[in-house]
């Protein structure tokens, strides 16, 4: 036990983890904290496939997943894929357990008869919920949100935002249509664009291109998510993922290139994919679901 | 236990060797709930309602200041104390008569309306002699208790600077003001200062039938307020320096110089009364450099208010730590860059347009022109479309910009007040954007 600053050689009173005079941290933490063995997370669940991954830049995975598929615990394909707000404390924390409230809950609202886009939404509140209560005298910790979920042999595919993780659609051969986003970034560069002040580029390029301006956490305030279901003529793969990956490849038919053969392969696309992202750079964690339709 | 307050730091705690600057965002605020805010709770409260009755305001805008200062009074709630100033080359009691505050209830509302019914326009203007009555109706309410003046005026104040500051100064602390300035014969800068010393807003009445909204709005708004003299207290480390403290969101607003020493290493800025909000503020301590992997506390933020139960309200920690690795010690975080813009931005606009007005053209285009680049770029949408009805934008993301040559007077001192108000985001932290520089 000390009894004077290592530093300023003042008594120390006790109580707290600083020095009241100099400030110096008297019971220093690891600053190389590697989030729990989450550097690198992989499921294959055969329809359902993801991979989570550090990146090459991050000293810290603050992304990551839930997976569930038709069985006892879920009547439907869901996944959940989140991002930990970096300038938040305890942002993995956030992403982790809002991934799998989320799962889990719009699971067991499909179960007991919701409709799938209430199911989604409640999904995403809950997880909001479980986020919100993370919060404490240290800070309040934040990620974003990306649900899919599609009933058991097919159907719609809902999907249930916010923040700037994205849902794309990637169509198999002979599926009609291009690929295309199905989600909407609650971010400053998206508002930008929106507005018409701004052009894509331009957006991309600046600054804040990657503030969000809507998250899970208790410092949100009153949060709107966004729910959409869209009916989606397979073969084809609907894929979930964080900016690790998309900032690479933020154009659908440029995404869509990064996973061929998801539809037949969620698992092996979704291993493609984190390989271009980590070759790219990596400068991000990198998070992707293979949702094959 | 849960007072209702929060506070929230964001940084890069991370310095280079030799590093000594240690920047945060400060995020304080009053949890969403109403249920604390209940009436049997609500402190007691204080309104004076100030209505400049100079021989200018003659005609339309008298109506219409009669009419808000009625709006006002409408608005109030049961029970809270309140009173009617008008003012000329002195300071006199519309109602109540005599110089002690009285309940609202629906007597002295009506007493109230009769006699705002006699006000007339006629006299000079000396604010300072304004501001020191309501002073002396707000002193017999202690701290803790809400006390709030809307001050309405339409001229220049005819006192010298050196007596309008000695009384700014007296009044700072004792009680919170907004001012509203009717028309376009009155000062920005003036009542921006007059706000900024007593916590409040300021604003410009375009219109004289606006007037009663917006005087309804305001006294609702003060009405809404929950904890009345809340301050920020920031312990730093021996050897520390706080080099600034500003907020900078909902508007920026330079705090550096109001602390006052609240114990050793500590020092109190206030910042006014609080309802259901929150408010943003940059810190930058420098601290003494440190060897590399050394961790200490550069800042401890705490929420103080002295008719809460606990003494505390919230607090957080800015952190410094010391490490090689520069990629980590150099990024900038999001949010601390996006604040640094926004106050330029309220420089720049405040810059340009005092060198505008002396006929400086050189300063004035390269100011604005600065500022239309810095509302581009943080997003300021209302900002942006205020400085192009003063400049012509060729190109906004460089900030090539022509001053127009002929300019609505009232389109300016808008552009003037609005350019302390800031837009809010949320930094990522996350991974640089291809094409950024972040590598």
């Amino acid at each position: 036990m000390l009894t004077t600053c290592p530093a300023c050689a003042d008594p120390i009173g006790g109580g707290d983890d600083y020095c009241e005079n100099c400030g110096l941290r008297l019971t220093p933490v690891p600053s190389e904290d590697t989030g729990g063995g989450r550097d690198r997370v992989e499921a294959d669940l055969g329809p359902l496939a993801g991979i989570s991954d550090i990146g090459l830049r991050h000293h810290r995975n603050e992304d990551a997943m839930a997976l569930l598929t038709p069985g006892a615990r879920s009547p439907a394909l869901v996944g959940v894929v989140c991002d930990g707000v970096s300038s938040a404390p305890r942002s993995d924390d956030a992403a982790l357990v809002a991934a799998e409230t989320g799962a889990a809950e719009t699971a067991r609202a499909l179960r007991e008869g919701a409709p799938a886009n209430e199911a989604a939404a409640t999904g995403m509140t809950r997880a909001a919920g479980a986020v919100a209560a993370l919060a404490d005298a240290a800070g309040a910790p934040a990620c974003t949100y990306v649900a899919a979920c599609m009933p058991e042999g097919g159907g719609p595919v809902t999907v249930a935002w916010i923040g700037d993780s994205r849902a794309y659609w990637i169509p198999g051969a002979g599926a009609p249509g291009p690929a295309r986003l199905l989600t909407r970034d609650d971010s400053w560069s998206a508002a930008m664009v929106e507005g018409g002040v701004l052009s894509e580029e331009e957006a991309e390029n600046s600054l804040y291109a990657h503030a969000i301006t809507a998250w899970l956490g208790a410092d949100s305030g009153e949060v709107e998510g966004h729910v959409a279901t869209v009916a989606l003529q397979g073969p084809g793969a609907v894929v979930l993922c964080t900016d690790g990956l998309w900032n690479y490849a933020s154009a659908a038919e440029d995404l869509a290139a990064l996973l061929p053969g998801a539809e037949r392969d969620p698992a092996a696309a979704a291993r493609t994919a984190v390989e271009a992202a980590l070759e790219a750079g990596g400068r991000d964690n990198v998070t992707v679901v293979v949702m094959a339709v | 236990m849960s007072t209702g307050f929060r506070v929230d730091v964001d940084q890069n705690p991370y310095l280079p060797l030799g590093g000594t600057e240690v920047h945060a965002v400060i995020t304080i605020a009053s949890k969403a709930g109403a249920a604390s805010v209940a009436p049997a709770s609500a402190p007691a409260a204080a309104e004076v309602v100030i209505v400049d009755t100079s021989g200018s305001m003659y005609g339309e805008k008298i109506v219409a200041a009669k009419r808000a200062a009625r709006a006002a009074v409408d608005t109030l709630r049961d029970g809270v104390y309140f009173g009617i100033v008008s003012g000329t080359g002195i300071a006199r009691m519309v109602y109540p008569p005599g110089k002690a505050l009285v309940p609202a209830d629906d007597r002295t509302r009506a007493e109230a309306r009769a006699a705002i019914g006699g006000l007339d326009a006629d006299g000079g203007t000396r604010m300072g002699t304004w501001l020191a009555l309501a002073s002396e109706l707000f002193d017999p309410f202690e701290e803790g208790a809400l006390r709030h003046a809307i001050l309405l005026t339409d001229g220049q104040n005819n006192e010298t600077p050196e007596h309008f500051e000695a009384v700014l100064q007296r009044c700072a602390g004792r009680f919170v003001c907004d001012c509203r300035g009717v028309g376009t014969d009155w000062q920005v800068e003036e009542m921006r200062r007059l706000s900024s010393a007593l916590l409040g807003d300021v604003g410009i009445i375009r219109s004289p039938d606006r007037m009663a909204e917006d005087f309804r709005r305001m006294t609702a708004r003060a009405m809404g307020k929950s904890t009345a003299d809340v301050a920020l207290r920031l312990w730093t480390p021996k050897a520390a320096e706080v080099r600034f403290l500003k907020q900078v969101a909902p508007s920026v607003e330079d705090l550096t110089a109001r602390g006052t020493e609240s114990g050793p290493q500590s020092r109190d800025y206030p910042l006014g009364s609080w309802g259901q909000e929150s408010r943003e503020y940059h810190l930058c301590v420098r601290v003494p450099a440190g060897e590399p992997g050394r961790q200490m506390r550069a800042g401890w933020v705490k929420l103080v208010a002295p008719a809460a139960d606990t003494e505390v309200l919230a607090a957080g920690n800015v952190l410094a730590e010391w490490t090689e690795d520069e990629a980590r010690a150099t990024e900038i975080n999001a949010r601390v860059a996006h604040y640094t813009g926004q106050a330029e931005l309220s420089r720049a606009i405040q810059d340009g347009l005092r060198a505008r007005r002396d006929g400086d053209t050189e300063t004035a285009t390269a100011r604005l022109g600065r500022a239309v680049a810095l509302a581009h770029e943080g997003g300021n949408e209302v900002t942006a479309e205020l400085l192009r009805r003063v400049v012509d934008v060729v190109d906004p993301a460089t900030g090539t910009v022509h001053l127009r040559p002929a300019v609505d007077k009232a389109d300016e001192m808008t552009l003037d007040t609005y350019s302390t108000r800031t837009v809010r985001t949320r930094g990522r932290g996350g991974g640089a954007a291809p094409g950024t520089g972040g590598d």
